[in-house]
């Protein structure tokens, strides 16, 4: 009981403290390509899976909450109260083939809570990034029509989309479980040009508001030594505004050029998603799990002013080794994972599709006397991009660290 | 161990408060062809700048604590002459009645201004005042008149040193005695003092060309001394007793004149009046103190609307350009000068400022190659204002000093006409930020 309370307490205490952190500019990412569309897919996760190559759709949950379906959450053990706070922290190495250069970018990113009230269905609620956009193009030198002069202008991007999530899994039999979700997509993108001359300066802050709803349908199929998984997710209609401020700064004379507000923009379509996973433990001791996912682009029918949007693929393979959960040895009950993903990538620019390969490897360490709490750690490796034509290379470190707490909650009290 | 995982929640959360931002602007030019920029910035320098000369009916010359006082020829502006009328009081009246006077005289402390040439010699008169110095109106002007006795009480010959502290003018002692007889008798506070002593004015020399001289009228500065004795046991006490101006700003004003000026200029004899500087050689005029002063348009800004796109002026620098020998060390121009609107008729309607405070014109470096001399006046709120102005309004600039009514400086514009060197022209940078196809 005295656990339960402090659990609730660090829930409110984490949640005041997340809601904090969403009302600044949760940068998450320092890509150039988050330039496009309304940034990148972010890396933030919730539980292992960030891991396990972002793999996991057919996975069970068992201390480490897992929305990659909502099925899944009919897993959850009986009486379980799950909940995880996430830490994303990335770092990128930027090359054009002449220059390069590192950026920076980490915040709090994800917080999410699970139960399974009775054993029949389980459910959860989420709060992450979707999408992140943090890009700078800095020094771009312009001629100065009329004269030998130039001017200088800096565009920098930041914000992204926020997802508010429900899941619902319940169980059908023992060998299937079904659920539904619903996502209020959510997020601000902001973009700052600076034009610079010599002795005055112009300024446009453009801040696009983005706001849709989600829903999808999962599946999961429980055989005797495997699990698969199936998810179907809507395409998402965002509707958007736009506020933009201008203002211009002359020999140290500030003046407000145009102000408009609550403008229309276009909205926004993202694609419909299929999602195909399975996972096995056959192998004594180690958990495999691999998916497959498809975004439609091609039918959202959107480009981009530099590129077109064509339908993504994406990879993920995840291995985990537990060697004993329940052993005297602390050693040997740290789980020790290691993924890889592979991310067609939804732009094409120059009939370059700008794709991504990253390698990752985790460690989650069990907590507490039960051994139902995860430190999970995961560090990736990535690469997306080329530095061919006018196309920029980008490596990528990103560090997520999730803090999965796990308790037993929703049982009567016996000894009354 | 159920307390080691609190303290690594607590700890977790600690780390995750702390968000990590590299809060440095990246360097590197990563994909210039990614932006999707649709801004372009053009430069202009081909808008009309029409310059024409108008004078002031009047410039309001009291509220100055200068006492400006001079006489010169000016090769623009004909004969200069400023004359300054004040009016005294005293702090006490208590005087001892067997006091006996010694001597008096004027002591006009220098506020250091001066304009023209000093190693002239110059000539004061000191006249007293036959009325009181008042007026209907809330200030004297420039042209204000108030009648003195034409034959002075005191001539002084002297070469201004403006830079010296203190110029002391002996008053004869009859006129000293008279206001002195009557201070130990008759006067026993100031009003009884201006019945007696209206004042006096302070006058150069007719046929002066030499300079103009600036003197304070604070009452540490400025005043007239008596010296005097008080018979006493052991012989007699030396004391002296002052009268000074009063700190009100109707005590005093400079009557500022300028006759015979060149024929440009003689067709202004109202405000209403310009001289476009194409019927005047090309120049344009400003002086302070006489009231000259150059109106400045920009008949063809509307033409920016032309240019398709949504757009902005980013900047718009007005480059005055001054006539090569218009100036010298003894004559030199003011800087920096403020910026003023005037409507059709001249009037002043408002003044220019920008967020950081008043907007200023000022004098750009001095090109040693081509011995030119700019001024840069910031028009951008003008332009602003001028380009969505509805329905239009024949108003224009104006440039004043700050101390335009207590100064007699000259400064002569050239117009864009006079294409020696570099020549007065309006440059604009233009930011089109929104094409009209979007």
């Amino acid at each position: 009981m005295r656990m339960k309370t402090i659990s609730s307490l660090l829930i409110i205490i984490s949640l005041l403290g997340f809601t904090n952190g969403y009302s600044q500019a949760n940068n998450l990412t320092g890509s150039p390509y988050s330039l496009f569309g309304l940034g990148n897919e972010g890396n933030s996760n919730v539980g292992k899976n960030s891991g396990l190559g972002k793999s996991g759709i057919a996975s069970d949950i068992e201390s480490n909450i897992n929305i990659y379906n909502s099925a899944l959450f009919a897993t959850i053990p009986k009486n379980r109260f799950l909940f995880d706070i996430g830490f994303t922290g990335e770092i990128n190495y930027i090359s054009n083939g002449k220059d390069n250069e590192y950026r920076g970018a980490g915040n709090f990113s994800s917080v999410s809570i699970a139960f399974n009230p009775n054993g029949k269905y389980g459910m959860g609620f989420t709060l992450m990034p979707a999408t992140n956009v943090g890009y700078a193009l800095i020094g771009v030198e312009t001629e100065i029509e009329g004269s030998e002069q130039s001017y200088i202008s800096n565009i920098n991007g930041l914000g992204g989309l926020n997802t508010l999530r429900f899941d619902y899994g319940r169980s059908m039999s023992e060998k299937l479980n079904i659920g539904v979700n619903l996502s209020y997509l959510f997020g601000k993108i902001e973009e700052n040009e600076m034009i610079i001359l010599s002795n005055s300066q112009l300024k446009i802050n453009k801040a696009n508001y983005y706001r849709g709803v989600q829903f999808g349908l999962g599946l999961q199929l429980r055989q005797k030594n495997y699990n698969l998984g199936f998810v179907f997710d809507s395409p998402v209609l965002l509707s958007a505004y736009k506020d933009t401020h201008t203002t211009k700064n002359s020999d140290s004379d500030v003046l407000i050029v145009d102000k408009i507000l609550n403008e229309s923009i276009d909205d926004f379509i993202l694609p419909m998603e299929l999602k195909f996973g399975i996972s096995t433990t056959v192998i004594k001791k180690l958990a495999l799990s691999l998916d497959y996912k498809r975004r439609f682009w091609d039918m959202t029918d959107q480009s981009d002013n530099i590129g077109h949007y064509t339908d993504q693929n994406v990879i993920g393979i995840g291995v985990e080794y537990v060697n004993n959960k329940n052993s005297f040895k602390y050693w040997k009950r740290i789980n020790f994972r290691a993924g890889y993903n592979f991310d067609s990538g939804y732009l094409e620019i120059d009939h370059r599709k700008i794709s991504n390969n990253s390698f990752s490897l985790g460690l989650g360490f069990p907590l507490g006397h039960n051994n139902l709490t995860h430190l999970n750690f995961s560090y990736t490796y990535g690469k997306s991009g080329t530095t061919k034509g006018i196309l920029v290379e980008q490596n990528f470190n990103t560090i997520n660290i999730n803090l999965s707490l796990s308790d037993i909650w929703f049982q009567n009290r016996k000894y009354n | 161990m159920k307390n080691s995982a609190l303290l690594i929640s607590l700890l977790f959360l600690l780390l995750a408060s702390c968000s990590i931002d590299m809060e440095d602007m990246p360097t590197l030019i990563v994909g210039e062809e990614f932006t999707n920029s649709k801004v372009r910035v053009i430069k202009i320098d081909t808008f009309n700048v029409e310059l024409s000369t108008f004078k002031f009916d009047s410039l309001s010359t009291s509220s100055t604590n200068r006492l400006l006082v001079g006489q010169y020829e000016d090769d623009y502006f004909g004969r200069i002459k400023s004359s300054s009328f004040f009016e005294f009081n005293a702090s006490f009246f208590d005087i001892d009645t067997d006091a006996v006077i010694d001597s008096v005289g004027l002591i006009l402390g220098y506020d250091k201004y001066f304009y023209s040439d000093t190693t002239k010699i110059s000539t004061i008169n000191i006249h007293v005042l036959t009325d009181f110095l008042k007026t209907d109106d809330e200030a004297f002007f420039n042209t204000s008149k108030i009648p003195y006795n034409q034959t002075p009480a005191a001539t002084f010959e002297y070469y201004p040193s403006p830079n010296r502290d203190s110029l002391y003018i002996p008053l004869p002692l009859n006129f000293g005695n008279d206001v002195f007889q009557a201070l130990i008798h008759d006067i026993n506070n100031n009003q009884d003092l201006i019945q007696v002593f209206k004042g006096i004015t302070v006058q150069p020399g007719p046929y002066d060309d030499a300079s103009v001289i600036g003197f304070s009228k604070l009452n540490d500065k400025t005043y007239i001394r008596f010296y005097y004795k008080v018979p006493d046991e052991y012989g007699a006490d030396e004391r002296t007793f002052d009268l000074a101006i009063s700190s009100n700003p109707l005590s005093c004003f400079n009557k500022i004149e300028n006759s015979v000026p060149s024929s440009n200029l003689a067709p202004l004899v109202n405000q209403k009046i310009n001289q476009n500087s194409q019927s005047t050689n090309n120049i344009s005029y400003y002086q302070s103190g006489t009231g000259y002063a150059t109106r400045i348009r920009f008949p063809s800004i509307k033409k920016l609307f032309d240019i398709p796109g949504d757009g902005t002026v980013l900047h718009a620098n007005l480059q005055l350009k001054l006539k090569k020998t218009s100036y010298s060390d003894i004559l030199p121009v003011i800087d920096p000068l403020s910026i003023y609107v005037v409507d059709q008729n001249n009037k002043v309607t408002d003044q220019i400022f920008h967020s950081s405070g008043e907007a200023f014109a000022r004098l750009g470096d001095h090109n040693e190659e081509y011995n030119e001399l700019f001024y840069n006046v910031p028009v951008l709120r003008y332009i602003d204002r001028k380009i969505y102005q509805s329905p239009i309004v024949d108003d224009a600039l104006i440039l004043l000093a700050k101390e335009n009514s207590s100064t007699v400086n000259r400064i002569i514009f050239t117009d864009p006409s006079l294409s020696e060197g570099s020549t007065t022209k309006l440059i604009i940078s233009y930011a089109i930020y929104e094409n009209e196809d979007d």
